[in-house]
Order: structure tokens, then C-alpha cells, then sequence
């Protein structure tokens, strides 16, 4: 099977006579395209990151007695950093736009939000403040911001992919903190997050399924935090150079004109 | 200016130039149809609000238990049902959308390619809301519901609405969207999409991962992990939904070429020069 990959073979040819006459007419196209092409992009791209962090992060994403300080803050940054360093390429490549994470994460929060309302709420009545998303925003305008300051994506993955996995953690400790807090349940201290957990039953609750920080004296020091913090941040830079790689290649606009 | 003009010129497009001896226009630019686009999208909200209503209301009455006969009536009808509509649907769609193609695609005038252009992205852009929101509200829906229930069957009131009808109307439209792209578009008539006929084909895998991910499932009946690495090569499949980029940056390609102006006077200009 020979497969031709030739962006202008067979290209229809150029049209004889323009569709607009004026430039104002030409200025109102290209704002057509600005208010059709970016929102779809992005809803698309903010959908697929749902789907996509659903099936390798949900536990932690939906449950707060998931939320420990050593898995938690590692996968869910990298795993949320893939869709918007794939769609930074073409955006930046294409119209040099640095939006393309904040619009992912902007998409995936508004997403999540009425996702956790209608299906964990009012379908399966556990309360908001046990299922609240992640927030990421922060993490992606910072992201954003470093490519439009430096213009490249060698520096962008160096700083702003290091600065997106150090800074999920600390965004999202003031949703977090408060389900540390300890609470006295019979003759046993348990977090908050615990004894919700057990008055909510699900099948994700035995201790042998859930994939959290193992409780060790270290559970007591605070230093897990803020090394776990370093490790993703330094991985996320690994991961924004792969997946910005990978969005080259889907951007391509290859056309195929023989198949068999 | 848009943003795009300034740096869609990377792209290796033929500018255009209007001749000066060209008739004078007699119809004005194409428009954006927003009131399709909002129709359509209202539709989907519509059968989503309803699919949504249908599953809170009687999920936990008469769907815990797929030996009973209320099971049967309540939610398998409705799966058989939906795995006949929607196959005999999306092929007479397909039928006749390849009946109905232009045999005379290119001799289209820019003014149409370019309202077709819009037509398309202008329902796609608003419908797109709509899609994800289905998409994301039956996928976490069923990450829910395991949560919650034991499951005795392959065929869950939230499998029912996300496997066999979500899903499957996702590929008939995806399908539909690219007999359309390559019937009606001169860029696309004699060659194929690459970026688009992978997105598409990506998304289909879904179908496969489907099946494996309900055989690996007879094996443990409480879906204790929704991050379980059964469920990673769903991943792959949404993946590949990022190679719609490179089928945007196609049409925009055409598309400026076929917006592209130029005044009388540089076209005087450039004469004078060569």
C-alpha cells in the first residue's frame, strides 16, 4: 500500500475572482473565523482533557480523600499539562496566540464544574465540596505567560512547564486544607477527608485500592508536600516538550492522494 | 486586525489578487447562519436534558437490577432501540449525503466555498458546546454510578446512554461531517484529509476499547478504579481528537485564499513594477 502525504498535490486551484471585494468586508470575514475557529478549538480540546483526565486521574480529581500529597500533586499536573501544550504548538505556530492553556483549562473547569453538580450531585447526592474540581487556571496563564514573554517553546517548557507542575499544589490547598483538618470519631483521630469518606461508601474506598501517600511517621512532617511540588514540576518540563512535539505533528495540514 | 491574518501567511497559500476588469459584486459577503448554529445546538440540549431526565428518574427505581422485568422494559428497550436507529439513520444520512453531492464542485464560486466554509464551523463552533457537554456529562456520569452501584450486567443505565448512544451518534456525526467536508468542498474533492481522517478513525477506536474494557470488567464486577489501566486506551481514542488542528489550519489555508484582497492600486503597482 503506498500512501502519498503531499500538502499541495492536487490542490484545488486558486479561485479567479475573490469572494470579498473590500477590506472591510475582509476584516469582518477574519473576525468571523476569530469568533468561530478559537471557541470551537478550545471547547474541543477542553472536552477531550475531561475525557482524557476522567480516565487517568478521576479518583483523585473526585474524591478528597484521594487528595494526598504524594500522587495526587505528581499525575494530575502532568496528565493535565498533555492537551494544552498539544494545542500551544498550533496556536502559537499558526497565530501566535498564547491562550491555548488557559482556554483548556478555562473549558475543563467550566466542564468539570456542571459535570460534578449534575452527576455527583444530583445524581448520586454526594455533597459539592467532596467532589470539587481541581483548579488549574493559575498554572496555565503562567504557562501562557512565559511563551508570550520569551517567545519559545524551548524556554516556555524550561519555566513555565516547571512553574505549571510546582504550582498545582499550592493553588489548590485552600480546597484541601480544610479536609486535613483532624477530627475526633470514637477513641480514633482521623482527617476530615477520611470520616467523610467513610460516610459516603464507595467501591474506590478500601485502603488496598486507593493509591494515596502510605501513613508513616512521615505522615506527620510536611516536607512531602513541597518535594512531591519540585518532582512534578521538573517532570512537567519532560512532558510539555513531548506533547508540544506531538501537536507539530497533528497540526501538520497533509492531504493523501492515493491510497491503494 | 484578526489575529489570524497576521500569521496564517506561514502557510504556503497562493495570494489572489482581484483583476481589475472583474464584473462589479452583485451579492454581498456570506454571512455566518448563528441562528442554524443556535437552532441545532438548542436541539442537542434538548435530547440531552431529556436523555439526563430519563437516567436521574429512573436509574435507581428500576435500574439496579438487570434480572428484573423492569429492567427489561425500562432499560433494554431503549438499547435496542438505539442499536438499530442510529446504524440504519447515520447510513441513509450517508446515502444521501453522497446522492445529494455537488457534480460540479469545481466551478463553485468563491462567494459559495466560502458561506459553505462558514455554514460548517459556524455549526460546528456552537454545536461543539453541546457535544462536549454530552460527552462529559454521560462519561462521569457512569464514573458515578459504579461508585455507587455494584454492577450484575455489561448494560448499565449509564452504558446505555453513553456506549450505545452518545458514542455511536458522535462517529455517525463525525462520519457524516467528513462525507460532507469531501463532497462539498474543492479542497477536498480530489484528495483526502489527513489530520481529519485520523481524528475520526482515532475516535472510532472507541468501539474496540468498549468491547475490551466489558470483557475485562467480567472479570470483577465492583469498578473500583475509574484512573484503572483498563481504561487507559480510552485515552488514546480522545487523543487522537487533536489532529482537528491540523484539519482547521487546511481550512484556513483556503479560506484565505479565499478572502484575500487586493486594492486596484497595488495591483497597478505591481503591474507598473513588472
Amino acid at each position: 500500500m503506498a500512501l502519498e502525504l503531499n500538502p499541495q498535490a492536487d490542490a484545488a486551484p486558486p479561485p479567479a475572482r475573490p469572494a470579498l471585494h473590500t477590506a472591510r468586508e475582509q476584516w469582518e470575514a477574519w473576525k468571523n473565523v476569530d469568533l468561530m475557529f478559537f471557541p470551537l478549538i478550545a471547547i474541543l480540546i477542553g472536552g477531550a482533557a475531561v475525557f482524557l483526565g476522567a480516565l487517568t486521574i478521576g479518583d483523585w480529581s473526585y474524591w478528597q480523600d484521594w487528595r494526598d500529597r504524594r500522587w495526587w500533586p505528581l499525575l494530575t499536573p502532568l496528565l493535565l499539562l498533555t492537551l494544552p501544550a498539544v494545542l500551544t504548538y498550533a496556536f502559537w505556530k499558526y497565530f501566535k496566540l498564547p491562550v491555548a492553556a488557559t482556554a483548556v483549562a478555562v473549558g475543563y473547569l467550566l466542564s468539570q464544574m456542571i459535570s460534578r453538580y449534575v452527576n455527583f450531585h444530583l445524581f448520586t447526592g454526594f455533597p459539592m465540596n467532596w467532589v470539587m474540581p481541581e483548579v488549574w487556571i493559575g498554572a496555565a496563564v503562567f504557562l501562557d505567560a512565559t511563551l508570550l514573554i520569551t517567545r519559545s517553546f524551548a524556554i516556555t517548557g524550561l519555566v513555565g512547564g516547571f512553574f505549571f507542575g510546582l504550582l498545582f499544589y499550592p493553588m489548590n490547598w485552600p480546597t484541601v486544607a480544610p479536609m486535613h483538618m483532624p477530627v475526633q470519631v470514637g477513641e480514633s483521630v482521623i482527617t476530615l477527608a477520611d470520616y467523610m469518606g467513610f460516610q459516603y461508601i464507595r467501591t474506590a474506598m478500601p485502603e488496598y485500592v486507593r493509591i494515596i501517600e502510605y501513613g508513616t511517621l512521615r505522615t506527620f512532617g510536611g516536607h512531602v508536600a513541597p518535594v512531591t511540588a519540585f518532582v512534578a514540576g521538573f517532570f512537567a518540563i519532560l512532558v510539555y516538550y513531548v506533547f508540544v512535539w506531538i501537536g507539530s505533528k497533528s497540526a501538520r495540514p497533509a492531504f493523501m492522494t492515493k491510497l491503494l | 486586525m484578526s489575529s489570524i491574518t497576521q500569521d496564517i501567511g506561514t502557510s504556503r497559500s497562493r495570494p489572489l489578487a482581484r483583476r481589475p476588469d472583474a464584473p462589479p459584486p452583485t451579492e454581498g459577503p456570506p454571512r455566518v447562519p448563528w441562528g442554524w448554529a443556535l437552532g441545532i445546538t438548542a436541539l442537542v440540549f434538548a435530547a440531552l436534558t431529556a436523555v439526563k431526565w430519563y437516567q436521574h428518574a429512573f436509574s435507581w427505581s428500576v435500574g439496579m437490577d438487570s434480572f428484573s422485568d423492569e429492567f427489561q422494559t425500562y432499560w433494554m428497550s431503549i438499547f435496542y432501540t438505539e442499536i438499530i436507529a442510529i446504524p440504519v439513520l447515520g447510513g441513509l444520512g450517508a446515502l444521501a449525503l453522497w446522492l445529494t453531492r455537488d457534480r460540479d464542485i469545481m466551478s463553485l464560486s468563491p462567494h459559495d466555498e466560502l458561506r459553505r466554509f462558514y455554514a460548517m464551523f459556524g455549526i460546528l463552533t456552537v454545536a461543539a458546546i453541546a457535544i462536549v457537554s454530552a460527552l462529559g456529562l454521560l462519561t462521569e456520569a457512569d464514573a458515578a454510578w459504579h461508585q455507587v452501584v455494584v454492577r450484575d450486567t455489561d448494560f448499565t443505565p449509564t452504558h446505555i446512554f453513553l456506549f450505545y448512544l452518545g458514542i455511536p451518534v458522535a462517529w455517525g456525526a463525525l462520519i457524516l461531517a467528513w462525507i460532507w467536508v469531501h463532497t462539498r468542498l474543492p479542497i477536498f474533492t480530489s484528495r483526502i484529509s489527513v489530520p481529519f481522517s485520523v481524528a475520526i478513525l482515532g475516535f472510532m477506536m472507541v468501539g474496540p476499547v468498549v468491547a475490551f474494557n466489558e470483557w475485562a470488567h467480567t472479570f470483577f464486577y465492583a469498578e473500583e478504579l475509574f484512573a484503572a489501566p483498563v481504561h487507559w486506551f480510552f485515552v488514546l481514542a480522545g487523543f487522537f481528537l487533536v489532529f482537528l488542528i491540523g484539519f482547521v489550519v487546511q481550512c484556513l489555508q483556503r479560506m484565505r485564499e479565499l478572502m484575500h484582497v487586493v486594492s486596484y492600486e497595488e495591483i497597478e503597482r505591481l503591474a507598473a513594477e513588472h
